[in-house]
């Protein structure tokens, strides 16, 4: 039963990655109408889009974390 | 017998963060002393000597026409430079967030040799790096701004009747950077060397059984190689993360905002 | 997690601050200046030349 839960638990805490997704989506989509529109700041566009990119996904991450942490400890 | 050998392999994939120790002291000197050489301790000396020994192969005898190794290491100080002087506006700081990027880089990059350590795996490296970058950008604060550092945690133009939940908010704000900085490269590194564990105990099972299986195991493959250069990006990633938003913070104790 | 075992915490804090504290002391004192000093040359011998 409790092992049931565990494995409930740790599915459930995955459904966190769904924001991350759509939040890498829509930086990485930002990045190409932008670029699209002003193709001479190419370079400093990609820094910021990365940097978003990494807190994004940290985030998501975070509960990737829980779902380690409610499975193997 | 099938649940327990499923029971073996799902309990593995975090094995490889384990701290033991490779050389012990115990010694009843001073109450109790215990000095001992975990694993840890060895990648942390190692990643000093990689360090310290690739700026000095490729210092290039200090010619003018650049070598292949000095063209890269030139370009990521140049980088680093660019970086901290437009946050920070001078050039104080810069040994200190060069050296806590190439620390952060190469430890991560170690970690991706299969069957190694990677010290930033562990949560008190991450973590306690992060605490102190905190702990020194406030006392910087303080010692440059005195009692007028606490007006960072009033942005200006609130009126009167909402300054304690905004003061409670951005203290809370304030305080879960620490938290957040050294979680951030915890976690991407301890979950993405589990799932590359965890991938690799499958292609493992599946190349050991029939050949035709093992022939067709070759397209998952091809993904895991795919997954390992996005590890490497990450790791290469996550050091340029963590060292700019270190520079975020000591420029916001030095400007207040 | 094995992370969260805290018997060998202070020994991964020491060790860790100590190579970051020893990094940072042999990186500023030895190998910064050098990008600096060819950086100032290279400066030199371009404003050489446009003479």
């Amino acid at each position: 039963m409790l092992a049931a839960a565990k494995y409930l638990g740790a599915g459930l805490a995955c459904s966190g990655l769904i924001g991350a997704g759509a939040g890498i989506g829509l930086i990485f989509s930002a990045l190409i109408a932008s670029t699209a529109r002003n193709p001479q700041i190419k370079g400093q566009l990609f820094s910021y889009a990365i940097l978003g990119f990494a807190l994004a996904e940290a985030t998501g991450l975070f509960s990737l974390m829980i779902c380690f942490l409610l499975l193997y400890s | 017998m099938f649940g327990n050998q499923q029971y073996n392999i799902i309990n593995s994939p975090l094995e490889q963060f384990e701290v033991t120790s490779l050389l012990g002291l115990n010694a009843p000197i001073l109450g109790y002393l215990n000095i001992s050489l975990t694993n840890l301790a060895l990648y942390s000396l190692l990643v000093l000597f990689i360090i310290v020994s690739l700026h000095y192969m490729a210092n290039n005898d200090t010619k003018l026409v650049p070598s292949k190794w000095s063209i890269a290491l030139e370009s990521v100080f140049a980088s680093i430079n660019s970086m901290v002087r437009e946050q920070l506006g001078k050039e104080l700081y810069l040994p200190f967030i060069y050296s806590l990027f190439f620390f952060i880089l190469i430890a991560n990059l170690t970690g991706n040799i299969p069957y190694s350590f990677t010290i930033t795996t562990s949560i008190m490296v991450s973590i306690g790096l992060s605490f102190t970058i905190l702990i020194a950008v406030t006392i910087l604060g303080l010692s440059i701004h005195k009692l007028h550092f606490f007006s960072y945690f009033v942005p200006s133009g609130t009126p009167l009747a909402l300054v304690p939940l905004l003061v409670l908010i951005e203290l809370v704000s304030y305080l879960a950077r620490a938290f957040s900085l050294g979680i951030r490269l915890f976690a991407n590194m301890v979950a993405g060397h589990t799932l590359m564990k965890i991938l690799a105990t499958f292609l493992y099972q599946m190349f050991s059984g029939s050949l035709i299986v093992a022939v067709l195991t070759l397209i998952p493959f091809t993904l895991f190689l795919a997954i390992m250069g996005l590890e490497l990006a990450v790791s290469f990633i996550q050091a340029y993360v963590f060292v700019i938003l270190t520079c975020s913070y000591i420029k916001d104790a030095i400007e207040l905002h | 997690m094995p992370q969260l075992i805290p018997f060998y915490f202070i020994n991964q804090l020491s060790f860790s601050f100590l190579t970051l504290l020893a990094l940072i002391y042999i990186i500023s004192k030895y190998f910064l200046p050098l990008f600096t000093f060819q950086q100032v040359i290279r400066m030199y011998i371009t404003k050489l030349n446009n003479k």
